[in-house]
């Protein structure tokens, strides 16, 4: 056997009373990932654009044992994910985890897309994520520790009829999320990203009713849609010391819908 | 404000507890042995497979020293009798298990033009057809209890190739495609089966080839700036046996300090 001793090992995690930033927080899969991480002890940012949802996304935060702030930021305005991180590092402290998650999925064929509605989903989805994850970089970058996940989807795969904006903006995620975990790896901060399948949220539910939703779970090997939480778990080990020396990852958790690598 | 998320209420997000059967192939080796010992210290009953006595007792005793249960099993997973025998006295000894690591490897290096059609076809039969044959074993049971969990162990070389290791690395990509189809069988049986995928890591497999020296140099290559270890294995196979990754099946996911990013 080899010696392992001779191997220093550091399991850094997201520890109870640390910082964790959550976009697009209100709803779905952020209000799901808040709270599981409230759950663990950490101080919550929510950040989102719809104030009355992100209210109650703070109170289940602290419910669930955490502290929790919610933060109107629109992710598609630079401005303003600027000033939100910098107001978050001043009012909480610097975050060990940052949850890129907050994206949006207007449909429309690609004949017909307008061009400010392309532009519009690759700001938020795409430049959002970039633009969030390095401003606090610039501070985590300081205390050599962090854990950065990003939101990418089955669409990043597979492509989306209706969402070529959408799914382009999923695919360019995946891809920032591994130089993103080359570049930052030098500062301890891991970054990886989850892929999700079609689950119980509000997005699907623009465009469909919920028993189609629902029944698309014959389509799934494992015979059922998504739930938030199911999100909330992989983002959870993410957070937590056995993902440690994990990074540049995504990872897929859909009940088998799409298996990586493809 | 109703969501969504409010109107599935009944999932069921089943994983390893304590006292659950964990059959470890390969567990008198680096990564089988460390992932023995982190199931144990969770609470499950390991029962360790490996064809080398020695190194799969050792698992056993330190397992013991350390509070928990274990039990040898001397298993060339290469042999489909052996491997039927050896699953039958399991469940026999010690209950149908609850997870099962495809783990038990190896890796004679030869390059292709020295690599006679015997080398190739040992390497498929132990890494590739062993997998089948330890998953149908157990598989058909956990089938029946509509209850398990089944993880492979594959490599980055399934993904990159392998001078002087055309066979394991094929091998290898095999196991990825196999979680694959195993998962589609069984998933609607409530067996979930995935895949880690390690880089090069601390353990006696790269010292046949390298010296130790060399290999930690080999730090320098990787972008979290160390070759893996035996645990991070573990903590890998700790979260997918976990309910977090209880919607998780099919996939290959890699722990490996970045070495190579997925998909």
């Amino acid at each position: 056997m080899a010696n392992e001793d001779v191997l220093e090992v550091v399991r850094d995690h997201l520890k109870p009373g640390d910082v964790a930033v959550v976009t697009g927080a209100s709803r779905g899969f952020g209000r799901a990932i808040a709270k599981r991480l409230a759950a663990g002890g950490a101080q919550v940012a929510c950040w989102d654009v719809l104030d009355e949802e992100g209210a109650e996304t703070v109170d289940l935060c602290n419910q669930a044992g955490g502290q929790a702030r919610f933060y109107n930021v629109d992710m598609g305005e630079p401005d303003q994910v600027v000033a939100a991180a910098q107001r978050v590092v001043k009012e909480m402290g610097v975050p060990y985890g940052v949850v890129n998650n907050a994206g949006i999925h207007p449909r429309a064929p690609l004949l017909d897309a307008p061009l400010d509605l392309w532009e519009r989903v690759i700001r938020v989805n795409l430049t959002g994520t970039f633009l969030c994850a390095r401003e606090f970089v610039k501070h985590m970058s300081q205390k050599k520790r962090g854990s950065i996940v990003n939101l990418g989807s089955g669409r990043a795969i597979e492509g989306a009829v209706n969402g070529a904006h959408y799914a382009a903006s999923k695919a360019g995620i995946v891809n920032l999320t591994k130089t993103m975990a080359h570049e930052w790896a030098t500062y301890q901060i891991r970054v990886n990203a989850v892929i999700p399948g079609v689950s119980l949220t509000h997005q699907p539910l623009e465009v469909t009713n919920i028993d189609e939703l629902m029944a698309r779970g014959s389509k799934v090997p494992m015979g059922r849609i998504g739930h938030p939480d199911d999100i909330a778990g992989l983002v959870a080990f993410y957070m937590g010391p056995d993902s440690s020396n994990m990074t540049g990852q995504s990872v897929a958790i859909n009940g088998g819908q799409i298996m990586l690598p493809y | 404000m109703a969501q969504p998320a409010d109107l599935m209420k009944d999932i069921k997000r089943d994983g390893i507890k304590k006292g659950d059967v964990a059959v470890i192939s390969g567990g008198g080796g680096g990564f089988g042995r460390a992932v023995s010992r982190r199931l144990a210290r969770d609470g499950a009953r390991v029962a360790v497979w490996d064809w080398t006595e020695e190194t799969g007792r050792e698992t056993v005793d330190l397992v013991e020293k350390e509070g928990g249960e274990a039990r040898f099993y001397k298993v060339d997973i290469g042999d489909v009798k052996m491997v039927d025998a050896a699953a039958a006295d399991v469940i026999k000894d010690m209950g149908v298990p609850y997870l099962l690591m495809n783990n038990a490897s190896i890796y004679p290096r030869a390059s292709i033009l020295e690599m006679d059609a015997e080398l190739w076809e040992k390497v498929i039969r132990v890494n590739l057809s062993g997998f089948f044959f330890c998953s149908k074993a157990f598989g058909k049971h956990m089938v029946d209890n509509e209850r398990g969990n089944i993880i492979n162990v594959a490599s980055g070389r399934a993904i990159q190739g392998a001078v002087r290791g055309a066979h394991y690395a094929a091998s290898k990509a095999g196991v990825i495609s196999l979680t694959k189809t195993l998962a589609l069988e069984w998933a609607k049986f409530g067996v979930r089966v995935n895949c880690v995928v390690p880089g090069v890591s601390l353990t006696a497999q790269p010292l046949e080839d390298t010296t130790l020296d060399e290999l930690l140099a080999r730090s320098h290559r990787f972008p979290l700036g160390r070759i893996g270890h035996p645990d991070d294995i573990a903590c890998m196979v700790a979260f997918l046996a976990s309910p977090d990754a209880a919607f998780m099946t099919g996939q290959s996911v890699a722990m490996n300090g970045g070495t190579i990013m997925l998909p």
